[in-house]
């Protein structure tokens, strides 16, 4: 029973090197099919790992936009800082908020000094009126209508402590930012899905190539007694090894476009493009081979499987 | 050992509306060691026997015994094992074209889990029988058209088949290599293999004297011992 597993072992073995040693010449020796195939599955890798950098750029620019739009709640200048703090607490208990800074008047007075501490004339306004500043909370949210939810609990309950809320003020902007990140995000998966239709054609018309080409290939292999599994696995190898070599070829291919990228997208947005890409070089190769040798294999499947029925 | 018991095969409606009956209740028998030539015209059903007793296809009824098997009921792991037990010879030779002669070769054995100490033996054994020990390496766009053939029953011959169904081998072939590849299937019958040939080449069936059966319309119109070409 022992030497019969044994046995059964050492054939598999042996046939999984013959299916690695029948797919690599296959792939070498078959060079115009596989130098074809290999263009197209690296077109596909390009596309996507373009939409996967865009996608990464695309958040990170939203994200900064998105930061760029807060609303912020003077107080009275008699209001107490306990009272503020309470006050504070209760927004956050209440609403899904991101984050909400205090600023005393102390701090508001600091940061004006240091703003315009070197204009002798307002230094000097200053000096004679005190300390004109009120306490502020400065709220961040995700969803713009947050913001109002807030302005209008605050002019509800709390209309005696409030100096000044600059949301009315400013609630197109905040709108209209949200609108267009919103607008960049909804492009993204139209790009996304145009593109990813574009690369289905291509591998579905390379596949159709392929099993013409295979069609009496594999007929001829049934012939001389090949078990499907046979057939098969030396195609699949094939097929990986083709996505590996596409891989590489895109990953190269993006590697040389990267030197071309400017080294910031925008000043005020504080992104540095080149830095961002050479983060994402490693998962960038990662992403590109699990692509090309999924595509090389469920290729090879498809094709093959429809000879074999 | 092989036994056709009254196999019709219809196919559907195509290009003409009408359906085609390529095989009408064909029945015979083969025994062991036998050399049989099935002649008849071109589209007269030899090609789809072969195919049949292969697995190929089903017939549309009867049934066909490969050993005292069904090989029209054998799952695809069965039908694997009979095709290992027959050699199959074409017209148009059916190499791998991105395989040199040794590789066509070795691959009816590498199918079968053979070691690669067996090939390496038993290969270039099998291509100085056929004699082409000196084209191993070619691949087969770079030989004749006989040399191809003398492969394609190199790869018949490798795995020692019980049966060998050689299907118009000598069709592209001039008189000298039809010749040889003749005296090769003789040869392996000699020693004990059984041979069928389909064939529709006149004097080829009149010179080697054996069992013709003869396939006119889809249906047997004979079958002798020691026949004659009598289409």
């Amino acid at each position: 029973m022992q030497k019969e597993i044994k046995k059964g072992a050492r054939k598999n073995m042996v046939s999984l090197k013959r299916a690695f040693r029948l797919g690599w010449k296959n792939f070498y020796r078959e060079s115009g099919l596989s130098f074809v195939s290999v263009f197209v599955v690296m077109i596909v890798i390009v596309i996507a790992s373009s939409l996967f950098l865009i996608r990464g750029v695309a958040e990170v620019i939203i994200k900064e936009v998105e930061e760029k739009a807060d609303v912020t709640i003077d107080f009275q200048l008699a209001v107490p800082e306990e009272r503020i703090l309470e006050v504070r607490e209760e927004i956050k208990e209440e609403f899904e908020v991101n984050g909400i800074e205090y600023t005393s008047r102390e701090d508001a007075k600091t940061a004006f000094i240091q703003r315009f501490g070197d204009r002798g004339a307002v230094m000097e306004s200053l000096e004679e009126v005190g300390n004109p500043f009120p306490a502020s909370l400065n709220i961040k949210a995700d969803d713009p209508y947050i913001y109002r939810q807030i302005a209008d609990f605050l002019e509800e309950n709390y209309s005696d402590l409030v100096y000044n809320i600059d949301f009315y003020h400013r609630e197109d902007v905040i709108a209209g930012i949200f609108n267009i990140t919103e607008n960049i995000r909804k492009g993204g998966i139209i790009v996304g899905i145009v593109l990813g239709i574009v690369a289905i054609l291509l591998v579905y018309n390379t596949i159709k190539l392929a099993i013409y080409g295979l069609r009496e290939e594999i007929r001829v292999m049934r012939l001389v007694g090949s078990s499907n599994l046979f057939i098969q696995s030396s195609f699949i190898v094939q097929g990986a090894i083709l996505g590996c070599v596409a891989a590489v070829t895109s990953f190269l291919l993006v590697f040389f476009l990267g030197f071309f990228i400017p080294q910031t997208y925008n000043v005020t947005l504080e992104i540095n493009l080149r830095e961002y890409f050479s983060e994402m070089l490693l998962m960038v190769f990662l992403f590109q081979l699990a692509i090309g040798v999924l595509l090389g294999v469920v290729s090879s499947l498809i094709a093959t499987c429809k000879y074999l029925k | 050992m092989i036994f056709f018991n009254n196999v019709t095969k219809t196919y559907p409606p195509y290009l003409t509306k009408k359906e085609k009956t390529v095989l009408d209740n064909v029945s015979f028998k083969i025994e062991k060691g036998e050399f049989v030539c099935i002649v008849g015209r071109s589209g007269a059903g030899k090609t789809t026997l072969f195919r049949i007793l292969l697995g190929e296809e089903k017939p549309t009824s009867g049934s066909v015994f490969f050993d005292g098997k069904d090989v029209c009921k054998a799952s695809s792991t069965e039908a694997c094992k009979v095709r290992r037990r027959i050699g199959m010879i074409f017209q148009d030779y059916k190499l791998l074209p991105s395989k040199t002669v040794y590789e066509n070769i070795a691959y009816a054995m590498e199918v079968t889990g053979a070691s690669d100490e067996e090939i390496e033996r038993h290969v270039p054994e099998v291509l100085e029988t056929v004699g082409l020990l000196e084209e191993a390496m070619h691949f087969p766009h770079q030989i004749s058209g006989g040399e191809k053939q003398r492969t394609a029953i190199a790869r018949a011959l490798i795995h020692e088949p019980d049966v060998i169904l050689a299907d118009e081998p000598t069709g592209d072939l001039d008189p000298y290599n039809t010749r040889d590849v003749l005296d090769l299937l003789l040869n392996l019958n000699k020693e004990g293999s059984t041979i069928i040939l389909a064939t529709h080449d006149k004097e080829v069936v009149n010179n080697l004297k054996k069992r013709v059966i003869t396939i006119k319309d889809g249906k047997i119109a004979s079958d002798s011992q020691q026949g004659k070409y009598i289409l």
